[in-house]
């Protein structure tokens, strides 16, 4: 299907969709928002999008920066990134072991695009903004990308939120050392809050940041320079080659071209 | 509670008069700016690296300037990450490429553009409003997640007109002045206003300059006197800008 961007009136129909689904009398998917005039217009020059299974965020991030990257102010694009919300829907709204979906905050589908607290959070716009700052590495940044589309973690929500540390290649590859395993998926405990915990981690750089410009050290040295605290997620593999480490999620993209 | 920054690693200070940045706006293409910076002063490493970094609340974008042996931007600079030049500051940043390669060795912060007809560099305004595209169906909003800014719906038609009719201006300035003082005196201020201090005591001292109002400001700890002086403050705040005739006016069809 070709890529559109949501109208005005296709963003209010959108809302009241999503607004639903927390009420008793939850609306099945307005299908017709897609390609309905009214409610989507296409991006020209044309993109086409697949339905895709994205085992990960890294996997949505990757086929959406080479769909995507190149069409001006995207970032921005509230419209086009809500309707690509709509268009994976189903994937990113699976409905629980009652039948209900819990779509969470408005950011996760329309993204804020003035407040990056929450920009990051957008389900699609966050791993694709990810990917595309760290797109000749993109390993570096698995911290935030290796977990289910529909939810991010704890991670994400701690370092993603701020802009600083989110393109900050030593960062993301420090956050990979630690809460990442040879798997691909985050080590046990790096969901928590505890010591050692990313929410720690960005307490503890915000604290670096007053004397360090964290975005000319190394991974290497940031990751010397952390308190004993976070030792129980160091390996004996950092600060080695893990970025290059085969992520097993990577290779199995499933697409549909029909749409 | 603001962070105090204790500078323990003889980290500089970038005097104001050595930055001078000047932004652009175009209705076509993001904002842009140009920064002229005299490091020449400070005996700085001539290799070390020159950063400038625009921020407004949470959105941020780092420009490399080269080093201070030869200060020049590197990248285009255009603030492609902010919608509207509005409330946007700047911070210069000097870090060591030598061991210990990333220590900050001079700064300057919370530099205040200025546009390309101003002579002088204008004061920071104590209160920036900014379009948001992010406010759904809320008109206006105080966002706190760096120092207050009054955050205006951008699907107002022409907003920067509307924030000035006598309707917003009497209705909405009296209720952001009581929610950045209640902020502030709910959430564990001494009450203390410090000399060149951060947006806490510059906002208390601004509401003890309004007219009949005392100098001392109630601690955190007393609440009912921190809601009576936030009461007195909005008061006189209204009084001074005579906001009932503001409404009267829009009332009675004049505004």
């Amino acid at each position: 299907m070709k890529l559109h961007r949501l109208t005005e009136k296709g963003l209010e129909a959108f809302n009241e969709f999503l607004d639903s689904l927390t009420t008793d009398s939850p609306r099945s998917f307005p299908a017709h928002l897609l390609t309905d005039p009214e409610m989507s217009v296409p991006v020209e020059p044309p993109v086409e999008i697949e339905t895709c299974i994205f085992a990960n965020r890294f996997e949505a991030g990757r086929y959406l920066y080479q769909r995507l990257n190149g069409i001006p102010n995207i970032d921005r694009d509230q419209g086009l990134w809500a309707w690509l919300s709509a268009f994976y829907f189903e994937q990113l709204c699976p409905r629980d072991h009652s039948g209900n979906r819990k779509p969470g905050e408005r950011a996760r589908w329309i993204p804020a695009i003035g407040d990056y607290r929450k920009y990051y959070r957008h389900l699609l716009a966050g791993p694709y903004r990810i990917y595309k700052a760290h797109c000749e590495k993109p390993e570096v940044a698995l911290a935030l990308l290796c977990s289910k589309l529909h939810s991010p973690g704890d991670i994400v929500e701690q370092l993603a939120s701020r802009q600083e540390l989110v393109t900050n290649e030593a960062v993301m590859q420090v956050a990979t050392w630690l809460y990442v395993g040879d798997d691909g998926r985050p080590k046990r405990g790096s969901g928590g809050r505890g010591p050692g915990s990313p929410r720690r981690l960005a307490d503890v750089l915000n604290q670096f940041e007053l004397t360090w410009d964290l975005y000319s050290m190394s991974a290497a040295d940031l990751l010397k320079m952390l308190p004993s605290e976070f030792d129980k997620f160091r390996s004996d593999k950092q600060p080695g080659n893990q970025a290059s480490t085969p992520f097993k999620g990577l290779s199995n993209l499933q697409c549909d071209s029909e749409g | 509670m603001a962070i105090r920054r204790l500078n323990y690693t003889g980290r500089k200070r970038i005097r104001r008069e050595d930055v001078c940045i000047t932004i652009f706006e175009s209705d076509d293409s993001p904002p842009r700016f140009e920064a002229r910076l005299n490091l020449g002063t400070y005996e700085l490493p001539h290799e070390a690296q020159v950063f400038v970094e625009a921020y407004r609340q949470t959105t941020w974008m780092r420009f490399r300037f080269g080093t201070v042996g030869n200060v020049q931007p590197e990248d285009p600079l255009l603030l492609t990450d902010f919608g509207s030049p509005e409330g946007v500051l700047f911070r210069v940043r000097v870090s060591s490429l030598e061991n210990p390669r990333g220590k900050l060795l001079a700064e300057a912060d919370r530099i205040h553009p200025r546009k390309p007809d101003e002579q002088e560099q204008s004061r920071i305004p104590l209160l920036s409003v900014v379009p948001s595209a992010d406010l759904g169906e809320e008109v206006f909003r105080v966002d706190f997640s760096d120092r207050p800014i009054l955050l205006v719906n951008a699907k107002i038609p022409d907003w920067k007109v509307a924030t000035r009719t006598p309707v917003f201006v009497s209705l909405v300035y009296p209720a952001v002045l009581r929610e950045i003082l209640a902020r502030i005196l709910h959430l564990g201020h001494p009450g203390e206003i410090e000399e060149d201090g951060d947006w806490h005591s510059q906002w208390l001292r601004f509401a003890t300059l309004l007219p009949g109002m005392s100098t001392d400001v109630p601690a955190s700890d007393n609440q009912e006197a921190a809601d009576r002086w936030i009461d007195e403050a909005v008061g006189a705040f209204c009084r001074q800008h005579k906001m009932m005739q503001h409404f009267a006016q829009y009332w009675n069809g004049e505004g």
